[in-house]
């Protein structure tokens, strides 16, 4: 039960009587005893007269996901089975990051019919966005009291990662199809697999000419290379505790997922089979024998929920979880943080043990505050901190050296350099025949 | 892909809010505990008599030893009126209801009545009315009587005889001790007598000092009675006290028991609470009721609070931040400007494309010849001095940065 701001107003307006009959009659103090007499007892009939909150039949219609930063339409209908009119003000008790766009929603249902509430949700946060129940507020004839009851109503939604670096998809795509001998002109060195003997034209490497083909034909032919296909990408995605720091207001482990997902829109164009292993001390989550589309809204499904926990990533385990997907040759891609020497020590002594079967490629993301800070030496404080920035540089440097000595390669960028620059890479180790 | 599916969930509305009976079924312990104990301390306050015990002396509400409950309830179940009159008004107007012929008991130790209202307790025995003083002091006999005076304590005495002609005395014959005595003015005295002397006098006390005295004052008489103890619950049952105090008092129908309290002092200015109208207080009471129907009003939560995890915000260069805070606070210049030599002299490792494992000296050469600078100052720069202050911290900063940028600018492209 509650109270209405015109029960408020009605109690206040008590003091006209009050002061009329006092002044006139004398009779102030029974003036008032029969105003609180009247108001309760309008409270009473109005709280009686209230449709009951309770007897309602509720039912979502709810997308099962949003892409981050897109807008979701929830619709509640809620059917009133009593046989009163309803005249409520309704809260669908989202969590805040779920973004709704009104918290309280007013609703008039007449006996035995059906009014939906249209709510538009705007997540601001990746993951699962729930809602466990409603609020009805029933509000009488006089509208002076109402009737409240909260009732399970569960609703989620999905909410997947952004995968903003897709607007570097259509470009990276397009150097794929170079490579893979459908532009119109080859080059000598891009793919290692022969693929076909066509004519030669203006501008085909005079390299690629095959002499014997020719002379079978009464025409110079041309052998095509194109890049290998059905070689072997696995991601592994660090989700320990230094993948929770934030690079420009985004966690480090989000860059590792638009860096993954962009990777993996390239590489299952290219048909490349991808995995997907995001670890910290524990399996969070897998993609595995997946490929074209279904690929990448799988991903963005396994990604969605998993925030980073804060736990040391285990790096021991990593080969053998590699060696469990693959024993075959593949690229792998360690998507982690590259700190200090201390922090990365498990990374460094696995390293071998993976290059030694794979080609090896981790990415981290540097922090661009760090890079500008070596610049600025205005006064006192900014020298010191060009100092720190230097010292954490020196670090990163250290345990880069450390890797490469191993036969890793190491990308760095900030969030928004790092994916098209693994795509990059993952690009030339194509052209170059290294997968 | 935002909106691939949009599956309806029906669900059946469980509520979660417990019906009124519920909830009063479930608090009930605390609803009867609260009962109870609002109950027992009504039930304490109630048992102990009324509220606040009266211990005036000569109260009629006070049954202690000093009270006079006994001579009121006596006289009421003979079939006197008493009337408690705590005003001046309200002792007026009662003896106005009996028509004026009434009795009066005044008593007013305190005195809170002042001039014109001892006149106006004068007037009332002058219009008929037969008024008892109890132990006055001199202010009322100088205005209520006709030369009266205070003859201080009386004489001690285990009992005192009547001898006079009033019937009360009479039937009383001996009372016990009096407290206080009174005299008549001689003639010649200053508030002596104006109109003879055809005062009663009883019960001397010694001298020519006596504990009652009576006068007759307009239509009506007044009694000056200096045996207030006769009138106490405690004494009244000694000797003919109760004979000569039922005797005084009992004479009319109405008796007026008139104890002038604090409303009398200083009547003629009225308070603030007579000054406010009557509907003040009524109005303050809306009002608060209005504050806790608002109160009620804003203060009923919507549903439960809906919970969620939020992540913990860290930025990735607080580290950093917080390693130039530990130089500055240990004002670490020479830690600090090593770290910025080495990140130089990586940098120009790298823009002068030498070998990555090239020594400092190497580094310092390559640079001199670069820059045009002589290699003892280089090697200064970049290895040799050692700061002694931060000024020379951000001194030997500048000049790397300086040595940097013609290093970048002299570089063969």
């Amino acid at each position: 039960m509650t109270v209405t701001g015109r029960l408020v107003a009605l109690v206040a307006l008590g003091v006209v009587p009050v002061v009329l009959i006092g002044e006139f009659y004398d009779r102030a103090l029974e003036a008032l005893l029969v105003w609180i007499a009247l108001v309760v007892s309008l409270v009473v009939i109005d709280l009686v007269a209230a449709a009951s909150p309770r007897r309602l039949r509720i039912e979502r219609t709810l997308p099962a996901r949003v892409r981050l930063g897109e807008s979701a339409t929830s619709t509640l209908f809620l059917t009133n089975t009593g046989r009163r009119m309803l005249r409520a003000v309704v809260r669908d008790a989202w969590q805040p990051s779920a973004g709704p766009s009104t918290a309280r929603q007013p609703v008039a249902i007449p006996a035995a019919e059906r009014r939906g509430l249209t709510l538009t949700l705007t997540p601001f946060r990746r993951g699962e966005r729930r809602t466990e129940r409603i609020t009805v507020r029933s509000t009488g004839p006089l509208g002076l009291a109402a009737r409240q009851a909260t009732l399970t109503a569960p609703g989620r939604i999905r909410v997947l990662p952004p995968f903003n670096a897709r607007k570097h998809l259509p470009s990276r795509l397009a150097r794929l199809r170079e490579l893979d001998g459908r532009a119109s002109v080859m080059i000598r060195g891009q793919g290692t697999e022969f693929d076909s003997l066509r004519e030669y034209v203006r501008g085909d490497d005079v390299r690629s000419i095959d002499w014997r083909a020719t002379a079978r034909h009464s025409d110079v032919m041309v052998r095509t290379w194109r890049p290998e296909r059905d070689r072997r990408v696995v991601i592994v995605i660090d989700t320990g505790r230094t993948q929770a720091a934030r690079i420009d207001d985004e966690p480090r482990i989000d860059t590792a997922f638009e860096s993954a997902l962009l990777l993996a829109a390239l590489a299952t164009r290219a048909g490349d089979r991808v995995d997907v292993i995001l670890y910290d001390r524990r399996l969070r989550g897998r993609v595995h024998g997946a490929s074209g589309p279904e690929l990448l809204s799988r991903m963005v499904d396994v990604m969605a929920p998993i925030d980073p926990d804060l736990i040391e990533m285990d790096w021991t385990a990593v080969p053998g979880l590699v060696r469990q997907v693959t024993t075959q040759r593949s690229l792998v891609v360690l998507a982690t943080a590259i700190d200090a020497p201390g922090i990365s020590r498990e990374l460094m002594a696995i390293v071998p043990q993976l290059t030694r079967d794979h080609t090896v490629v981790v990415s981290s993301v540097t922090d661009p505050d760090v890079l500008a800070g070596v610049h600025r030496r205005g006064d006192r404080e900014e020298v010191y901190r060009a100092a720190a920035a230097e010292r954490a540089l020196l670090d990163a440097a250290r345990v880069t050296t450390v890797l490469k000595r191993f036969g890793a390669d190491v990308i760095t960028g900030s969030p928004a350099e790092l994916p098209p620059a693994l795509a990059d890479r993952y690009i030339a180790l194509k052209a170059a025949g290294r997968l | 892909m935002s909106a691939p599916a949009t599956p309806a969930t029906e669900a059946d509305a469980v509520t979660e809010t417990p019906r009124l009976r519920t909830t009063l079924r479930r608090r009930l312990f605390w609803i009867g505990a609260i009962v109870l104990a609002i109950l027992g301390a009504l039930f304490t306050v109630f048992s102990s008599a009324s509220g606040i015990p009266d211990g005036e002396r000569f109260s009629v509400g006070n049954a202690g030893a000093s009270g006079s409950r006994a001579v009121a309830e006596v006289l009421r179940q003979q079939g006197v009126d008493v009337v408690e009159a705590s005003t001046l008004e309200a002792a007026q107007s009662a003896v106005d209801a009996a028509g004026g012929r009434a009795g009066i008991l005044f008593s007013d130790a305190s005195g809170y009545l002042d001039q014109d209202g001892r006149d106006a307790v004068r007037a009332l025995a002058e219009g008929g009315a037969d008024l008892v003083l109890v132990e006055p002091g001199s202010d009322e006999l100088e205005s209520m009587t006709d030369g009266i005076a205070n003859a201080g304590a009386a004489e001690d005495s285990s009992s005192v005889a009547a001898g006079c002609t009033l019937p009360a005395a009479e039937r009383a014959g001996t009372i016990s001790q009096p407290s206080w005595a009174y005299r008549l003015l001689e003639a010649g005295e200053a508030g002596a007598a104006s109109a003879g002397t055809d005062t009663v006098t009883c019960f001397a006390a010694g001298g020519d000092s006596f504990a009652l005295l009576q006068q007759p004052a307009g239509d009506g008489t007044v009694t000056v009675l200096g045996a207030g103890d006769a009138l106490t619950n405690g004494s009244v049952a000694l000797q003919g006290n109760a004979a000569l105090v039922l005797g005084l008092l009992g004479t009319h129908e109405t008796l007026v028991w008139y104890q002038p309290g604090y409303e009398d002092f200083d009547g003629a200015t009225p308070t603030l609470g007579e000054l406010t109208p009557g509907w003040v207080t009524p109005v303050i009471l809306v009002l608060l009721l209005t504050t806790v129907a608002a109160g009620l009003w804003r203060g009923r939560r919507f549903g439960p609070v809906v919970v969620e995890n939020l992540p913990v915000t860290v930025r990735a260069s607080e580290t950093m931040e917080g390693r130039a805070r530990l130089y500055a606070r240990q004002s670490a210049h020479g830690r600090a400007l090593d770290a910025l030599r080495i990140g130089t002299i990586s940098r120009l490792t790298a823009a002068l494309n030498l070998p990555r494992y090239a020594s400092v000296v190497e580094v310092s050469r390559s640079v001199a010849n670069s820059t045009g600078r002589p290699v003892d100052e280089v090697h200064d720069i970049l290895v040799g001095a050692v700061p002694r202050s931060e000024r020379e911290l951000l001194e030997y900063s500048d000049r790397l940065l300086v040595l940097e940028q013609q290093v970048a600018a002299n570089r063969p492209r």
